[in-house]
């Protein structure tokens, strides 16, 4: 029997209205995504790459199109539902980071399990365990502002997976970084990858759409290619040093 | 079943720690936020100091010149006359309790005013909370808790000012001078404190939770969220 994709988006059309004029951000965009699939959403600027996630993510709804997340649809989804799914099935890794400068590492990390009914024994545990996956369990009481970029991006992926949600969506997430911190993130997606996560990524390199399983190319709000990946080998991540 | 009771007795009483945990982690965000912004603190809680402060004191002296019972044997053989200020131009109580109307009115709105300002030079937290499944509901709960902590601490400082406000008043209208007993810091008076303090948190606070929890919880593209 096969296995009925956690990500389906049939005929997605975006359009963005802003003083009378239509902006096509999206159009007939049909992907699946299968669970504990990494993929990269890879183009140019302004393909609609991000669009796309925000979609993906339930942070905008799409004009025309249907969206099956994990076999149910969200269109008719209210705000408090939409909200409901983010906090429970989806993982945010941002480019800038976005991590809260008055709420140290541990709470920042703990955010998202505030906002379900979890014990607090329970959401101690689970960032506990977030922050070892990531390598910042000793800066639990640090704030923001200490860290070093990679290391903020770091506690972002701490945040993101704290949640065990169903998809990652990472939006450039090595875009604020420097090439050796880059890779160091790159190389936890790929960990977490393997420990089983399913990852939509969205990044205009390709040297790190190449650590993907499969890469879509957006062009013009369309895809318009679409291949397998090998594996990144590290052989190929000591090339790109 | 005995299994099934345990579970549900455990139940029922992590509902209530869990909302008190909940609360208890807004109460510290709002002191944390609060204390992040020295200047925005400062000049809210000496505007809403002086404005429950202010309205308190004029309650007070409403309730004690006028509504408190008077000891007399027979207050049916009373009736009442009202005084007309010269400089108020109409019935003192009247003028007094639509003075402490206003006085909240324009406190609330001025640190309405401040908190949205406030709100809007950091979207990106209420965004953030958002993205990560804050519902627009807990949103609107977090900035309210910070008007209302903000409020508390006022409603201690403006006891303070009514006390000095009550003095000014009775100063003001000499022919009440001998009623002046009636007038002091009783429970009366705390209950009115904390009566206006609670209605001045929550009318300045409940516009700006409304407003930016709306725009918190707008459809918001990933790239404007990068922009943050």
């Amino acid at each position: 029997m096969e296995q009925q994709p956690i990500i389906q988006l049939e005929s997605i059309k975006k359009v963005f209205y802003t003083d009378e004029v239509e902006t096509h951000a999206l159009s007939d965009i049909h992907l699946e995504v299968q669970a504990g699939e990494y993929l990269a959403i890879a183009g140019p600027s302004g393909c609609g790459k991000s669009t796309l996630l925000s979609l993906l993510g339930l942070l905008d709804s799409a004009s025309e199109g249907s969206y099956l997340l994990d076999g149910e649809p969200v269109a008719n989804l209210t705000a408090s539902q939409r909200a409901q799914v983010r906090n429970r099935q989806i993982g945010f890794i941002f480019q800038a980071f976005n991590l809260i400068g008055d709420l140290n590492v541990e709470e920042n990390v703990e955010l998202p399990l505030t906002y379900r009914k979890m014990p607090s024994a329970d959401r101690k545990k689970r960032v506990q365990e977030a922050l070892e996956k990531v390598g910042m369990a000793h800066r639990m009481k640090h704030y923001p502002s200490q860290l070093s970029g990679g290391q903020q991006q770091r506690v972002a992926v701490a945040r993101a997976v704290a949640g065990e949600p169903a998809i990652l969506l990472a939006d450039e997430p090595t875009g604020n970084l420097d090439s050796k911190n880059g890779e160091a993130v790159m190389e936890l997606l790929r960990d977490l990858h393997q420990s089983g996560a399913t990852i939509c990524m969205v990044t205009h390199d390709s040297r790190f759409a190449r650590y993907a399983q499969r890469s879509v190319h957006l062009f013009d709000g369309r895809i318009v290619s679409e291949e397998e990946a090998a594996a990144v080998s590290g052989e190929y991540t000591a090339g790109i040093r | 079943m005995g299994a099934a009771c345990r579970s549900q007795s455990v139940r029922t009483r992590a509902v209530p720690s869990r909302a008190m945990g909940s609360i208890g982690q807004d109460l510290r965000f709002a002191f944390r936020s609060l204390g992040r912004t020295p200047g925005f603190t400062a000049v809210a809680l000496v505007t809403l100091a002086f404005g429950i402060g202010g309205a308190t004191a004029m309650f007070s002296v409403v309730d004690g010149l006028f509504l408190r019972n008077l000891t007399y044997p027979d207050l049916r053989q009373l009736v009442t006359l009202w005084r007309y200020h010269p400089a108020a131009g109409g019935p003192v109580p009247v003028t007094l309790l639509a003075a402490s109307g206003f006085t909240l009115l324009v406190t609330s709105v001025s640190v309405a005013s401040l908190l949205v300002a406030r709100a809007s030079v950091r979207p990106g937290e209420m965004a953030i909370r958002s993205a990560v499944g804050a519902p627009r509901g807990r949103l609107a709960r977090q900035l309210l808790t910070e008007s209302l902590v903000l409020a508390a601490i006022s409603g201690v400082a403006g006891l303070v000012v009514s006390l000095w406000g009550i003095d000014l008043l009775l100063a003001l209208l000499p022919s009440y001078r001998s009623s002046l007993d009636a007038v002091a810091l009783d429970v009366r008076l705390l209950a009115i404190a904390c009566v206006v303090t609670l209605v001045t948190g929550v009318a300045s606070g409940i516009f700006p939770a409304a407003f930016v929890s709306h725009r918190a919880t707008r459809p918001q593209p990933m790239n404007v969220q990068r922009s943050e």
